[in-house]
């Protein structure tokens, strides 16, 4: 039912197909999924939420109107069983919808990793796509709130350079982050994504050719250093075999 | 690097489309149409693209003109961007960041259905995408390690010459 109900929405909210990797790095690509706890850590948070609801506006008018009902206040006593059970209602509507919603954010979240670059998929009714390249990095941050660790999960936020302009509104975030959400091994993630950042061996900024020219000499160069070595090489074994 | 692709350099005016994506925004904005309209209405039909070999540019307006000039080599991040009405217009935005200090992107590109081409297109022109390329070859050790190797047959040779011709005592 859930993979008909898949399709139905691909379908309709034309949901493009799981994303490529980045043109050029087809060996290297990594792809990774949100771990399974992470579903679980999202559902966990939202069962909390629901109760809570439940508690503070369903609960009250029920039993509102059960003690105006005992107090002999029975017209007021029936407008508060009416609006409990509206609410209940709805409450109970909402159920399979906010499941199904983090469900399908869970099965269209894609992340993938590859020598120079990194993309980030999410997003179901609004579709994001974010693509940058590990030489822009500037940052590289692990967060995990105390209910994240209880599922195994964390976010790993990798940052470019730019976007002040202060804080982001509620809400949205900043678009110079990529947040890779509900990560089983953050840590590994994070070595990886430091990793590929230091081979990159510029600051982040500027032209980065100059400085790769400068730091490890450009490859034509290396190539003719190799020759030079095959023939001082001859040169040694020639000079050796006349000192015998 | 690549030439230009003739797909690509051909862009200049949005997708018609993008004029159905404005007329349905501007109706759901219900009475604010009469303002919202216009604008998109002159935005539409002035908005133009054109994309060379160092850069893409984009200008728009009529009253207040606009224009963004953007180098592929500062490109810092790229994203796509679709909502459920461009998707069902197959359209998507394409938002060009660089490291400039403003929290929204830089570049917008909006209204044309080739997104997809577009994003692969910057990304390969963009920072930091070809340093690897052509930086490291695998094949090659670094021009630092061969030249101490070469450094090192340089003194078996001197090690080896001075075996035949010993070198003059030291006056």
């Amino acid at each position: 039912m859930w993979a008909a109900f898949l399709r139905f929405v691909t379908e309709v909210c034309a949901v493009p197909p799981e994303p490529g990797v980045p043109p050029g790095a087809q060996g290297s690509a990594k792809v990774f999924r949100a771990a399974s706890g992470y579903f679980r850590y999202r559902l966990g948070l939202w069962i909390l939420g629901r109760l809570l609801l439940l508690v503070l506006f369903g609960a009250p008018f029920l039993v509102g109107s059960f003690a105006l009902a005992a107090e002999g206040e029975a017209k007021v006593a029936v407008v508060f069983s009416w609006i409990g059970w509206v609410v209940l209602g709805v409450w109970l509507v909402s159920l399979p919808v906010g499941y199904a919603l983090r469900r399908l954010d869970q099965e269209f979240r894609w992340y993938i990793v590859t020598d120079r670059s990194l993309r980030i998929r999410e997003g179901v009714v609004a579709v994001r796509e974010m693509t940058l390249t590990f030489a822009n990095v500037q940052n590289v941050s692990v967060e995990q709130g105390p209910m994240q660790r209880l599922f195994g999960v964390a976010d790993v936020h990798v940052q470019t350079a730019g976007g002040g302009g202060g804080e982001p509104r509620p809400g949205e975030q900043s678009m110079h982050v990529g947040i890779l959400r509900g990560v089983a091994d953050a840590h590994a993630l994070r070595e990886l994504v430091l990793e590929r950042v230091r081979r990159t061996a510029d600051a982040g900024l500027g032209d980065p050719d100059d400085l790769q020219r400068s730091a490890a000499g450009d490859p034509e160069s290396a190539k003719a250093a190799l020759v030079v070595l095959e023939r001082t090489r001859a040169l040694a074994r020639v000079a050796e075999r006349l000192g015998r | 690097m690549s030439a230009l692709p003739p797909a690509i350099a051909s862009i200049e005016r949005p997708h018609p489309k993008l004029w159905t994506l404005y007329l349905l925004r501007a109706l759901l904005t219900g009475p604010a149409l009469v303002v919202v309209l216009p604008v998109l209405y002159f935005r539409y039909h002035t908005l133009r693209y054109r994309f060379d070999e160092q850069g893409v540019h984009m200008r728009w307006g009529i009253l207040f003109r606009r224009e963004v000039n953007l180098t592929y080599r500062r490109i810092q991040d790229i994203h796509l961007r679709s909502g459920l009405l461009q998707r069902w217009l197959g359209l998507g935005d394409v938002l060009v960041q660089t490291a400039a200090g403003s929290a929204t992107a830089e570049m917008t590109i909006e209204g044309l259905p080739e997104f997809e081409a577009i994003r692969d297109f910057l990304y390969q022109r963009m920072r930091g995408h070809d340093e690897l390329a052509h930086g490291q070859d695998p094949g090659v050790p670094a021009l630092a390690t061969t030249l101490h190797a070469i450094a090192d047959e340089l003194d078996r040779v001197r090690i080896a010459l001075e075996r035949v011709a010993p070198p003059a005592p030291a006056p």
